[in-house]
């Protein structure tokens, strides 16, 4: 139960930073219905476990974080990506294109042999 | 070296009082509600009544409960904090009961002071060397019974014959000590007295490399039967003796060795 919430914080955390990037400072909210939208359906998670991942986070010094005022003047806390958190965005990022290579050559034998 | 700037922002929050905390949590429950509200204001633009939008909100949203357990979790180390808890529990209940803590901490400075005690003798009789010059180089000598297997006491010509022929030890010296009758006071008016004499001879200051406390030390004439020249130091005096000691009685040369190597 618990290896499975870590995995899952953990692609979690390689999609806020990645939103963070796109979008720019967003908050919570924000980030919760972008990652679905992305996903389309697949993702059905309560936005709820995004704000654990969203303060460890922010405890690693990969995000920022500041009250403000949203579009439709709704006060908000807002999060914004940091140097590192940049860094490690382009980091994960690269070994997940690693990981999905791999695993694409192993499930995909066909062409491998041709 | 994040995870470790995250869990230096842990320990931080371990030290944060309950006014911290609770700031925590009222800006954790702020948070929640910019949510649900952002969520129940997309939701009514999408066309849902009021009431459908907020139960869709909180639905989305999930277990809030849940969710501020796993937020609190994350914001300090939770078994540390237990720990402390527990530690102030402790010293409440302590302060409330002082019957039970004098007892608890005189059994406690009981133990310690008996252990000390202990070590203390310890190492004052064994661990710690002898206050004397070169205290590794004096060792005791003592005759092997084959016979018993026991360690005793040296016979005086075998004193005299290792003393002599010996060149293993730089000098040594026998002494026996025991109760006996000495006679202080002045010539005129002799008084007889009990005490713990020492005999030694000549060499037994070159084993210690020290002087007597009173009178004068040895020579080498003074091993002649007809010699004998008192010592005293000043736990060894007979209570009523003065600054000058008296002549005493004296046994004669006891076996024991005790010398020093060179």
């Amino acid at each position: 139960m618990i290896e499975k919430t870590d995995v899952w914080q953990g692609t979690l955390a390689l999609m806020v930073l990645k939103t963070l990037e796109m979008l720019g400072p967003l908050h919570g909210y924000g980030i919760a219905r972008r990652i679905e939208q992305t996903s389309g359906d697949l993702l059905a998670v309560n936005y709820g476990t995004l704000y654990p991942a969203l303060l460890k986070l922010e405890q690693e010094g990969y995000i920022d974080s500041e009250w403000g005022q949203s579009d439709n003047n709704r006060k908000a806390k807002y999060y914004r990506l940091t140097r590192a958190g940049r860094k490690q965005l382009a980091k994960e990022a690269r070994q997940w294109g690693q990981a999905t290579a791999i695993l694409a050559r192993f499930l995909a034998p066909g062409e491998e042999q041709s | 070296m994040r995870k470790l700037r995250a869990w230096f922002v842990r320990l931080g929050g371990l030290l944060n009082g309950r006014l911290d905390r609770r700031r925590s949590d009222r800006e954790f429950a702020q948070e929640m509600e910019s949510h649900l509200q952002m969520h129940m204001d997309d939701n009514l633009r999408s066309g849902m009544t009021p009431e459908e939008a907020r139960r869709n909100a909180l639905i989305k949203l999930g277990g809030v409960t849940q969710t501020r357990e796993i937020y609190r979790e994350r914001r300090s180390i939770p078994a540390v904090e237990t720990l402390l808890q527990d530690l102030r529990f402790a010293i409440r209940m302590l302060v409330k009961n002082p019957g039970f803590t004098v007892i608890a901490v005189l059994i406690l400075a009981l133990g310690i002071g008996a252990n000390t005690a202990m070590f203390s003798v310890v190492h004052a009789v064994l661990l710690k060397p002898l206050a004397y010059p070169e205290p590794d180089g004096i060792v005791t000598l003592a005759t092997f019974w084959k016979v018993s297997a026991h360690q005793g006491q040296v016979s005086g010509p075998d004193y005299h014959d290792w003393h002599d022929q010996s060149d293993a030890f730089e000098s040594m010296a026998a002494y026996n000590h025991g109760d006996t009758s000495v006679i202080p006071g002045t010539s005129s008016s002799p008084t007889a007295e009990y005490a713990h004499l020492a005999t030694v001879s000549t060499e037994f200051f070159n084993v210690f490399r020290m002087s007597p406390a009173m009178g004068r030390e040895f020579s080498a004439n003074d091993s002649s039967r007809a010699a004998r020249v008192p010592q005293s130091s000043a736990s060894i005096s007979p209570p009523s003796t003065s600054a000058n000691p008296a002549t005493r009685s004296a046994k004669p040369c006891g076996p024991p060795g005790r010398v020093s190597r060179s």
